[in-house]
């Protein structure tokens, strides 16, 4: 298994026979590819959801590759991106690896290096998936609390005792000790510990 | 100030080193703004009828006036008024007092003319009123000649009876009625009693009757003449008539002429006739003389006593015991002394100068008795003086005086007149030489001008300053002493080109004494005499060291662009051949790849399909690699990004362009926005981008037959990165172009290469920018070069 379910290779180059070649290539050894003559026609098609990897050639008549690069920067489209260049130099490879593209592919180029660069960006958005949904599975759990409820959750994270968390928001002990037993039952942990690593996650900040 | 050195305004550039750099400086001295010290004297410079048109006031006031007549100043000056006035002033007393000099001593040789012209007027007029006293004496006494010889007396004067007195009586009043200037007719006895006496009296002579007969024994007149001898006549002194004792008054002036009658061979006189002439006829006469010659005229006796005086009262002094004093003498006694020592001559009397004779009035004549007592007629004598009165004299100088005032008043207006003109042209030419002078000195050339013998006879200010020469040490002396052996034999041959009538133009480098050596453009035009010949040359002599230096660093940086634009374009060449043969090498690679992989899981495929495909994809590989070393080999200049303004640069490429665009008519339009930031950029190459850009609107405009010929070159900033836009107003970009016109080896040029395009577009790629092309909608094509900025 070389791809996830919904993972697919997108290429864009304005060369038809360089698309077809990696299409066949990639099709060679099973992989789901996409293909687009421009970088305007990829970023039309393109959906929020879509997973897998970006094989763009840098220059194209309108859109460049390296201005894509920027556009899906801004759209906070964090899909790995290789680079492929007829005679890409040193400055725009610079400006490329900046921008974030996991490699800089210059044609032509031995088909393994590719595959191998190409399942590891699959991999590396395979993680990215899993941790995403890891978080947004943290994220819904600490949705189900009442606003109350994450009050006490964000004191309780904090390392608050029940009597200071009761002072501070101006409710009985007992009161809060009911509070902290529904946070622990809604999001299913077991001490405070599992708790703070549940809200970081929730929050993108944990591994 | 150190004699030859002229006043000149402090000069504006140092003498050393970098100074009057010719071309350049004049481009720059006559582009900006202060036009006024510019340039006129370089006649045939261009620049001065654009400045001239420019300002429509020529510099320095200094116009052509077009049509002056050959020989005058044909340039009209500004002269100062005051400067005129002065000069008028100057020059008008000047002239007045030469004038002025020349009158007075024209008025001296006149007024000396008058006096003298006077003089002999006086002389004249003594010599008529001696005339007079003569004749009158000289009738006097033969009057009385006349009377002493009458028959009667002669007959009865021994014994003078009743009836001889009456014929007698009645005698002398016949002779009284027609001779009136006698007074008195009287016969004496020698007792000194009246015989016969007639008066003239006042109508009619009149017979005295004996009772009014007077015994005048004990007079002068009567003992004197008593005293003669016969024929001897006594002649009494001019003095005034005695009444008993007393002068008698109202004045009568009176000569008694007495002459002793003898009868035949007596010895003792019978008688004495007595003749009294009455003064005053005499007088009147030269009065009346005086008065109409309008001169004084005196009348005195021996001893300096006035007959005819000045005045009444100095008159006749010897008869008024209080009036002695009343004399010449006394009065004008430096006057008096030479006219007693003299006969004749002027004296001053007074204020005034008289002529004066002696004259003696009674003549000794051959045939007649010699004259008597008291003195010899060569002993009684009189002094006539003559003077213009004072007065008249001083009317007589006012009138000439005035005369010649007046003519040197309206000759002295003349002459100031005179001296506007002068000063008018004087000042002209000297405020025109001036302006001249400050021109030559200021005209950022050297000027000199040499005659045919080779000796600077003109020279300019920056002439001296460049050879480290004073105007003394240049003027007259040869070329070759001035300016040394080196350097005339290095101009030689033109000098002697344009001593042959041919104008020299020519460049040098020489070695100034006190520039250096400077690079100089020398232009020699001979000046030709009235007959052809030549007198000598003008010598004009630039500087172009600096533009010299310019132009070379212009060439050597167009060289180093060029080098490097070839070595860019080489490897952009073979750059662009290695992505377009990249492209289908890697298709290749791909495909073979793709073939191997698919049979391998299809289970067993032919061991040589399988060969000959790794065969395929080695192949391309180095193929692939042969293209990377092609590449290697003609490897690009390495880019230098560094800060740079696109607006200098264009400015410079428009500049390089000029000629291109000033030769087909184009009109280039800049649309520079000054708070452009700087691009972050190559300059050379960028510099290579914009020029090409320039370059192929330039030639897309040119192929327009009709309309105005536009290029706009624009720049603006767009959101961190900045954009120049080099727009045309010709055909555009052809529809079935423009999505290849970057690709390599497409042109629309006849003799293009169809890199341009490509290059450029790489070089913004490898600058991180982009380079587009469009139709505009209004016709011609823009294209926008978009660098990244400085700031991210």
């Amino acid at each position: 298994m070389t791809s996830a379910p919904g993972q697919a290779i997108y290429i864009i180059d304005d060369d038809a026979s360089v698309r077809d070649s990696l299409e066949a290539l990639f099709s060679s050894v099973r992989l789901p590819t996409r293909t687009f003559a421009s970088a305007e026609a990829f970023l039309e098609a393109l959906d929020a959801n879509a997973r897998g990897c970006l094989l763009i050639d840098v220059r194209m008549p309108g859109m460049s590759g390296l201005q894509l690069q920027r556009v899906l920067v801004k759209r906070q489209i964090r899909l790995p991106v290789i680079m492929l260049t007829g005679h890409g130099d040193v400055p725009m490879a610079v400006q490329a690896m900046k921008a974030g593209a996991t490699d800089f592919i210059q044609k032509p180029f031995s088909d393994q290096y590719l595959l191998d660069r190409v399942r590891e960006c699959l991999k590396t958005d395979r993680q990215a998936v899993e941790i995403l949904s890891e978080r947004q599975r943290a994220a819904e759990r600490i949705a189900r609390l009442t606003p109350r409820e994450h009050q006490v959750m964000e004191l309780m994270i904090e390392g608050k005792q029940s009597k200071v968390i009761s002072s501070a928001l101006g409710i009985s002990e007992r009161t809060v000790d009911v509070h902290r037993h529904n946070v622990m039952k809604k999001t299913g942990t077991r001490s405070v510990a599992e708790l703070i690593y549940l809200s970081q996650k929730a929050l993108g900040s944990a591994d | 100030m150190p004699p030859g050195e002229f006043h000149r305004p402090p000069y504006p550039f140092s003498p050393r080193g970098d100074f009057w750099h010719s071309g350049l400086l004049l481009e720059r001295h006559t582009l900006s703004a202060s036009v006024q010290e510019a340039t006129v004297l370089i006649g045939a410079d261009v620049e001065y009828n654009r400045i001239y048109k420019q300002t429509r006031r020529p510099p320095l006031s200094i116009a052509h006036s077009g049509s002056a007549a050959p020989g005058s100043l044909q340039r009209t000056v500004r002269v100062s008024y005051r400067a005129v006035l002065l000069r008028t002033l100057m020059l008008g007393s000047l002239f007045s007092a030469i004038l002025g000099a020349l009158f007075f001593i024209y008025y001296r040789a006149e007024s000396s003319h008058l006096r003298s012209l006077l003089a002999a007027n006086e002389q004249r007029l003594i010599q008529v009123a001696n005339q007079t006293i003569l004749e009158e004496a000289s009738a006097a006494l033969s009057d009385l000649r006349y009377l002493s010889s009458q028959s009667v007396l002669r007959k009865h004067v021994a014994d003078l009876d009743a009836d001889a007195v009456q014929t007698l009586a009645a005698e002398y009043k016949v002779f009284l009625e027609q001779k009136r200037q006698y007074d008195q007719v009287r016969f004496l006895d020698v007792h000194g009693w009246e015989r016969v006496r007639v008066n003239a009296g006042a109508d009619h002579p009149e017979i005295v009757p004996l009772t009014g007969l007077q015994n005048k024994r004990d007079r002068y007149y009567f003992r004197e003449a008593l005293a003669l001898g016969p024929n001897e006549i006594y002649v009494s002194p001019f003095d005034l008539n005695v009444e008993g004792e007393r002068v008698e008054l109202p004045a009568k002036p009176a000569i008694r002429f007495a002459l002793p009658i003898y009868e035949e061979g007596e010895r003792h006189p019978s008688g004495v006739l007595v003749l009294n002439y009455v003064g005053s006829h005499l007088l009147d006469k030269l009065k009346l003389l005086g008065e109409v010659a309008k001169y004084k005229l005196w009348l005195l006796d021996a001893d300096g006593y006035w007959l005819l005086g000045p005045t009444r009262e100095l008159e006749w002094g010897f008869m008024f015991p209080d009036r002695r004093q009343s004399n010449m003498a006394k009065i004008f006694p430096e006057a008096w002394k030479r006219i007693a020592a003299g006969q004749g001559g002027l004296i001053e009397a007074g204020s005034q100068v008289m002529s004066f004779v002696r004259v003696f009035p009674l003549p000794s004549q051959p045939g007649h008795a010699a004259l008597a007592k008291p003195m010899a007629a060569d002993r009684y004598s009189w002094i006539l003086a003559a003077g213009m009165d004072e007065s008249v004299l001083r009317a007589q100088a006012a009138a000439a005086r005035t005369k010649l005032l007046n003519a040197y008043g309206v000759l002295a207006a003349i002459l100031i007149l005179l001296a506007w003109g002068l000063a008018i042209i004087s000042v002209r030419s000297r405020t025109f030489a001036r302006s001249m002078e400050k021109v030559l000195d200021h005209v950022p050339a050297m000027i000199a001008y040499v005659d045919k013998e080779q000796r600077y006879r003109f020279n300019n200010r920056i002439y001296e300053e460049m050879w480290g020469a004073t105007p003394a040490e240049l003027y007259g002396r040869r070329i070759r002493d001035v300016i040394g052996d080196a350097a005339y034999e290095a101009v030689r041959p033109h000098v002697e080109m344009a001593l042959s009538g041919k104008q020299a133009s020519f460049e040098r480098r020489l070695d100034y004494r006190l520039a250096g050596p400077r690079d100089v453009r020398l232009t020699y035009v001979p000046d030709f005499g009235d007959r052809g010949e030549v007198r000598g040359f003008y010598a004009l002599t630039h500087d172009v060291t600096l533009l010299k230096e310019t132009q070379k660093r212009e060439r050597q940086r167009m060289l180093e662009i060029a080098h490097i634009s070839r070595l860019h374009s080489m490897g952009e060449i073979a750059s662009e051949i290695a992505h377009e043969v990249n492209q289908p090498l890697s298709a290749i690679m791909s495909y073979s790849a793709a073939c191997l992989r698919t049979l391998s899981t299809a289970g067993g495929a032919p061991e040589t399909v399988v060969k000959w495909l790794n065969a395929i994809s080695a192949d391309a590989k180095r193929a692939g690699e042969v293209i990377q070393r092609l590449r290697k080999f003609a490897q690009r200049r390495e880019a230098r990004p560094e800060p740079v303004d696109l607006n200098a640069v264009i400015n410079e490429v428009v500049t390089l362009l000029r000629g291109e665009t000033l030769d087909r008519g184009i009109h280039v339009a800049l649309h520079l926005r000054q708070d452009l930031p700087p691009a972050l950029a190559d300059r050379v190459l960028i510099e290579q981008v914009i020029s090409s850009l320039a370059r192929n609107a330039i030639d897309a405009v040119a192929e327009k037959q009709s309309g105005k010929r536009t290029i706009e070159i624009a720049t603006r900033g767009v959101d961190g990165s900045v954009e120049v836009a080099v727009s045309d107003n010709g055909p555009g970009i052809p529809a079935e172009l423009a999505e290849r016109m970057f690709d390599s080896f497409v042109t629309t040029k006849r003799d293009g290469l169809g890199m341009g395009l490509t290059i450029s577009r790489s070089i913004a790629e490898a600058h991180g920018g982009r380079l587009l092309g469009r139709n505009n909608p209004e016709g011609g094509a823009t294209f926008s070069l978009t660098l990244p900025t400085t700031q991210p």
